[in-house]
């Protein structure tokens, strides 16, 4: 990615208004989070989302095959994951997420 | 050896992976966009652009699919690009 869409990317993000909690809050010399705390964050983060709606959502549940989202969104949660914690996940281990802990762990991994 | 019908050929395990690289890009290239309506207007766009075609099962047409998006993706990337030198 050219330096300039970097840069890009650094003005537009600090001009968005985030209405939801957010994890921008763990920086600025703050203990960084667990991965329980974040597990926590990502489990309301999915909760967000009106098609889960009435769903019980844990940490380990399979985003597919519990929570009947397809293969879609969950590329699309991923990004979303990415977006909230300020992350870019490597693709080859972003395909690996099933469920918000295994995010959590990623996300854990790759934060700054 | 001949696999079961239900487990992807490696061709096509492969193209489902285009097809998710590009929606994840696709995503990725929208949250750039300052105005947050437009952005929710891109997402729903893409998703729904995508979801149109979820049950497409030639090889070809989904190469071509991918094709365009691939190329609809670097020309909006570009506008974004020159829509930050014109500010």
């Amino acid at each position: 990615m050219s330096a300039l869409r970097l840069a890009t990317r650094a003005v537009v993000r600090s001009a968005l208004a985030v209405a939801r909690p957010s994890t921008r809050a763990y920086g600025g010399g703050a203990a960084p989070p667990t991965v329980d705390q974040l597990t926590q964050h990502i489990v309301s983060l999915l909760s967000y989302n009106s098609s889960l709606d009435g769903k019980a959502i844990q940490a380990n549940s399979h985003l597919i095959n519990d929570l009947g989202l397809d293969s879609l969104d969950v590329v699309e949660f991923v990004v979303a994951v990415e977006d909230e914690f300020n992350v870019e996940l490597p693709d080859g281990e972003a395909e690996t997420i099933f469920t918000p802990k295994q995010a959590a762990e990623l996300v854990s991994k790759y934060h700054p | 050896m001949v696999l079961p019908s239900h487990i992807p050929s490696l061709r096509q395990f492969m193209l489902r992976r285009d097809v998710m690289v590009l929606y994840r890009d696709m995503f990725r290239t929208i949250r750039e966009v300052n105005d947050s309506y437009y952005r929710e207007y891109l997402r729903d766009w893409v998703r729904t652009e995508f979801k149109n075609h979820i049950k497409e099962t030639d090889e070809r047409e989904i190469q071509l699919l991918v094709a365009q998006g691939r190329k609809r993706l670097q020309e909006f990337q570009t506008s974004m690009d020159n829509a930050f030198y014109r500010t």
